[in-house]
């Protein structure tokens, strides 16, 4: 059976402004303590479109069992950072940037299982649902 | 009464009696005519002396053919030196010349101490090359590719002039009736053509570009900020007349993607912001046409960022049609920083 994530946003909104703070929490379910190896957690934005992806993390942890023998990785685990000033939420043509977080729960056996909960840093414009952009157009497409 | 063009030069003063620019393209094509020259004696001389020493024929002298190798060599350093000076000289000011010596001094410097950039992804303002403008506070380095139309038709008709002769060479020599002698005379003219051709379409780019002048971009903010205003002063050399000009704010996206073992770029322009458009511009020679113009970037716009694969590039973008000379388009990129009220 897969382990179940419950990840949640603190705060109670899903957008931020730069600088702002960001508080989280998360906790595992549905699997024996003793098969978790590791948990990973990270906050960080990707690319989507028609580049190769990009990515930053913006705030990175990494809980290890070995680490830790005493306490139990399932048990419910805060963190906190504060939204860094770029780059921000974006929706274009052939771009997009998303903010998420994300929590990776590595298991013994070998197997990994990955949670994502996204969010938005900033306010602007979005291009790609036609919101009050000109004219679009492809102007080049070349070899490199 | 059509003025003829005068050959011989005087100057007096800031006073000419030749044109500014029927000197510079003089210049340029001595310079361009010194390069081809060079370059088709020197590959002759490489393709006679392999031609000679497949046959086991004795060299005819040794000592001259290093002398004219050596001449045909200089004649190409000289000539590309000389171009790429004229290039230089009559595409800036003497200001901005001297600001790239300045960079290039200042280069090591920058990169030993060089802050990290606080904000992520987003370019940093000092690499744009900025300058202290004339009028306004900064003045951006543009990116037109006329530059690299004319050194394309360069080294194309260079390219080509050289196989051509070194192909020439070896037909002419000991010329006999055979098929394949036949075949080498026939891919000579062909090469030939195609030669005139690429120097007739260097002499083109080499004129639009000794008649475009530089185009200089000022702003009275650098980097801009959403919701703010700014000054900017476009200002056009050269000796031309343009119709429909405009200038334009744009932002594009630009993403990088490997394709089996290619890799691939697109630009898609996803907002253009008209700044300005003039019907007619007549610019007359040292008179550079000016505009003083009010820039506004919008409040919801997305700031620049720079990734390994992606980028949101924001660029000032310059287009005219030509009346008699060819169309101008001009670009300088600029940073647009996050909202300052978000933080």
């Amino acid at each position: 059976m897969e382990p179940l994530v419950s990840l949640t946003i603190q705060n109670n909104q899903s957008v931020f402004k730069p600088g702002e703070e960001l508080k989280c929490e998360y906790q595992i379910d549905a699997i024996d303590e003793r098969r978790i190896q590791s948990i990973e957690t990270s906050v960080m934005w990707y690319s989507v479109g028609k580049g190769d992806e990009d990515l930053g993390v913006h705030f990175f942890e990494r809980r290890v069992a070995s680490d830790h023998p005493e306490s139990d990785l399932r048990e419910l685990h805060r963190f906190k950072t504060l939204c860094p000033p770029s780059p921000l939420s974006y929706e274009g043509d052939i771009l997009k940037i998303r903010w998420c977080i994300r929590v990776r729960v590595f298991q013994k056996s070998g197997k990994e299982v990955l949670f994502e909960l996204p969010f938005r840093i900033g306010a602007t414009k979005r291009h790609s649902s036609g919101e009050g952009t000109s004219s679009v157009r492809s102007i080049e497409a070349e070899k490199r | 009464m059509p003025s003829w063009p005068k050959l011989l030069h005087k100057k007096r003063g800031e006073r000419s009696s030749v044109s500014h620019v029927a000197g510079s393209m003089g210049e340029a094509i001595l310079a361009a005519a010194l390069v081809q020259m060079g370059a088709v004696l020197a590959v002759w001389l490489i393709a006679d002396t392999i031609a000679t020493l497949a046959k086991n024929e004795p060299l005819a002298g040794i000592w001259v053919i290093v002398l004219a190798f050596l001449a045909a060599t200089a004649c190409i350093a000289i000539g590309t030196w000389r171009l790429l000076n004229l290039m230089l000289r009559e595409s800036t000011t003497a200001e901005r010349r001297s600001a790239f010596v300045g960079q290039a001094m200042a280069l090591q410097r920058k990169l030993r101490v060089r802050h990290a950039n606080q904000m992520p992804n987003i370019p940093e303002p000092k690499d744009f090359g900025t300058q202290r403008g004339r009028k306004l506070s900064f003045r951006l380095p543009n990116s037109g590719r006329d530059a690299y139309r004319v050194l394309f038709w360069g080294l194309a008709s260079l390219l080509l002039s050289m196989v051509s002769s070194g192909v020439l060479a070896i037909t002419l020599n000991h010329w006999t009736w055979t098929l394949g002698k036949i075949a080498l005379s026939i891919a000579s003219i062909i090469l030939l053509v195609l030669v005139g051709v690429s120097i007739w379409w260097f002499m083109k780019q080499l004129l639009a570009w000794f008649r475009c002048g530089p185009t200089g971009i000022e702003l009275s903010q650098f980097p801009l900020i959403p919701g703010t205003k700014a000054e900017v002063l476009l200002s056009q050399a050269g000796r031309m007349r343009l119709r429909n000009l405009v200038f334009s704010l744009e932002c594009v996206e630009i993403a990088v993607y490997q394709q089996g073992t290619d890799a691939r770029r697109e630009v898609t322009i996803v907002d253009e912001i008209p700044i300005h458009t003039e019907p007619r511009v007549d610019i007359a020679a040292r008179r550079p046409w000016e505009k003083l113009c009010e820039l506004e970037i919008p409040e919801d716009a997305m700031h620049s960022f720079m990734a390994a694969s992606n980028a949101i590039q924001w660029r000032l973008v310059v287009r005219a049609k030509g009346v008699n000379c060819p169309s101008l388009s001009r670009e300088a990129p600029i940073v647009v920083f996050p909202k300052q009220t978000s933080f």
